[in-house]
């Protein structure tokens, strides 16, 4: 394979990993900047080994990659131990395998959908969160409701969302 | 633990919180533990995805009416057909139970299924119903009480505090009813507020039929003619004003007269484009009303700490409004008789007439000046220019806002307002809340 080919089939497969990769890393620091952070190092030593490597899994070998960079950082940041035990993240290891793999975009466009479901204060509350990046006590003034009932139904909105997707997901699944 | 709790640890974790020994075994031995970990993480990412972003933030530009849709109204109309809920020791279908969050929520449960009046001290009292996906969370400081109306539906009234609902498709509808107003939901969310003197209502989403209630003579439930509805992002305000023996002094001065009157807080945003408040000090306001044979007399208190001056327009200058509605007639637009928009900016000394306004006219007083922490406004307004008799229990529709900017000729950085939503609606009196003359009241 040409280096060029070489090249645009790893940026590729990241790219269909990306999104899996920065939950993996998630799930480990607690910190969705941080996981950002962490994939940018992730990439790069994935990107290396690419390189001088055989690759056969993809998916296993970015998230171990992931995982590495994940603990070295905690450590480095913080000089105590990782959030859960050695046990629990090879259980989340695990969890990811047959979800982190998303050519076609399909869980976004699951999401897309979903969203229009939720109930518009719940989307309300999302868009003043996330895309206006606006603090939960901000929030909770601006729509006269207690910081805590924001706080609940941010997470309620997206339990519903994670189940909507779980669920559009499955339903394609067996289409196909 | 149920699937809702075991979520609400997981976006605990996510967020930052550290994990207990039993999250930690928990996701070692449960698959399906770490799964779900996996697919919150999952959403959590893909929610900030620009295109979701786009996407979602294009829904909400397009919604104006989002239809509930619920799979619970045959199991509801299976419940209720049961009847007796509320008298069943054991949690049946529709019972009201207590969630998770208050100490003292089991004793406070069996008070609710007795129908007794209801305090709520400390922490937030959330009282769901079994196998029925309505939540109502009731604010510390709120007094409540459940009922089972006649026809089967729920009933709760508020007479102080705060409700938050979430309620699931009703084949009879939920009654809420404070000292102030009634309302009827089938199904929709929305919060409750009564304090003192008056009662805001706001809804989040679908439809709530709204009826005012007279202090002194409360309406008949049965009386139709006189509820109108609250679709998605809009609400009403209700509150009294008290009758006084002597007027006060128009002079801007707060003084003894108006240290007894309810405070209504303009507790809502009314600017649609640009809302830019950074704090209390920065820009929050509030008002308070009593009446005479002669004039209605208001006292509008703003809190502001830039003097924001100089545009002819005084919505665009630091200024308070009034809106009246005198006739209670809540058409479309303002009528050309009595329904008045005045301007009070400090910058200024007469009354500005908003555009569609009757003319001010000489009978009206008002005293507009800069106070220590922002601006006062102290207007008498008599009933002979509006043009109305007045009387215990007579309602007029009314409305009262104030307008923040720092600058000098500068834009408008903030508006609020006591009823919700009048943004682009200055002339629709049927947007306006509810001012009911009251009798004297306490001393």
């Amino acid at each position: 394979m040409s280096e060029k080919s070489l090249e645009s089939s790893f940026e590729k497969l990241l790219s269909e990993h990306r999104r899996g990769l920065k939950a993996y890393l998630l799930t480990i620091v607690q910190d969705y900047h941080l996981a950002e952070d962490i994939l940018q190092d992730t990439s790069a030593i994935v990107a290396e080994r690419w390189e001088l490597e055989e690759i056969h899994d993809f998916w296993a070998f970015s998230r171990e990659v992931a995982r590495r960079q994940a603990l070295l950082a905690i450590r480095n940041m913080r000089h105590q131990p990782v959030p859960v035990s050695e046990d629990a993240l090879d259980s989340v290891f695990a969890a990811f395998e047959d979800l982190g793999h998303d050519p076609s975009d399909s869980r976004i466009v699951a999401l897309q959908g979903c969203m229009k479901k939720l109930p518009q204060r719940w989307l309300k509350i999302l868009d003043l969160r996330y895309w206006k990046e606006e603090k939960v006590n901000s929030i909770a003034l601006k729509l006269n409701i207690h910081a805590n009932v924001v706080s609940v139904t941010i997470n309620r909105a997206k339990s519903k969302l994670a189940d909507c997707v779980s669920s559009a997901l499955t339903v394609d699944r067996v289409k196909l | 633990m149920t699937s809702r709790e075991q979520d609400e640890v997981l976006w605990r974790y996510l967020g930052g919180q550290p994990a207990t020994a039993g999250l930690s075994r928990e996701l070692a031995t449960n698959p399906a533990m770490s799964r779900r970990l996996a697919e919150l993480a999952l959403i959590e990412c893909a929610i900030r995805d620009d295109a979701v972003k786009a996407d979602a933030q294009r829904t909400l530009r397009r919604r104006i009416l989002v239809p509930m849709i619920s799979s619970g109204v045959a199991l509801l109309a299976l419940l209720l057909a049961g009847g007796g809920w509320f008298l069943l020791s054991r949690p049946e279908v529709g019972t009201p139970i207590a969630e998770r969050g208050n100490p003292n929520a089991k004793q406070m449960i069996s008070a609710v299924r007795e129908g007794k009046m209801v305090e709520v001290k400390e922490k937030p009292f959330r009282v769901a119903f079994a196998r029925e996906e309505t939540n109502l969370e009731f604010s510390p400081g709120s007094e409540m009480k459940l009922e089972e109306t006649k026809a089967g539906g729920k009933r709760v009234r508020l007479n102080k505090g705060r409700i938050d609902a979430d309620v699931a498709p009703q084949e009879m509808a939920l009654e809420v009813i404070t000292p102030h107003l009634e309302a009827k939901v089938l199904g929709t969310q929305f919060n409750v507020d009564a304090e003192e003197g008056g009662s805001r209502l706001f809804v989040d989403e679908g439809l709530v039929e709204v009826l005012s209630k007279s202090l002194t003579k409360p309406r008949n439930l049965s009386q139709e003619s006189g509820w109108w509805q609250m679709a998605s992002g809009r609400g009403v305000s209700v509150a009294g004003a008290r009758r006084v023996s002597s007027p006060p002094e128009i002079d801007g001065v707060e003084d003894q007269l108006w240290e007894s009157q309810p405070v209504h807080p303009n507790a809502f945003l009314g600017e649609n484009k640009v809302n830019e408040i950074d704090s209390e000090e920065d820009h929050s306001s509030s008002w308070r009303a009593v009446w005479d044979d002669e004039a209605l007399y208001v006292l509008i208190e703003v809190v502001d700490n830039a003097d924001g001056r100089g545009n002819d327009k005084p919505w665009s200058n630091d200024s308070a409004e009034i809106f009246i509605d005198a006739d209670h007639g809540r058409t479309q637009k303002l009528d050309g008789v009595n329904d008045y928009l005045l301007f009070f900016d400090p910058s200024r000394t007469d009354i500005f007439p908003g555009i569609g306004s009757v003319e001010v006219t000489a009978g009206m007083d008002h005293v507009t000046r800069r106070t220590s922490q922002g601006f006062r406004t102290e207007v008498k307004i008599p009933w002979s220019d509006l043009g109305v008799r007045p009387r215990e229990g007579f309602e007029i529709g009314f409305n009262v806002a104030s307008n923040d900017t720092d600058e000098t000729e500068g834009k408008r950085r903030s508006q609020l307002t006591w009823t919700p939503k009048v943004s682009g609606d200055f002339g629709r009196p049927d947007r306006m809340g509810v001012l009911i003359l009251s009798g004297a009241g306490p001393p």
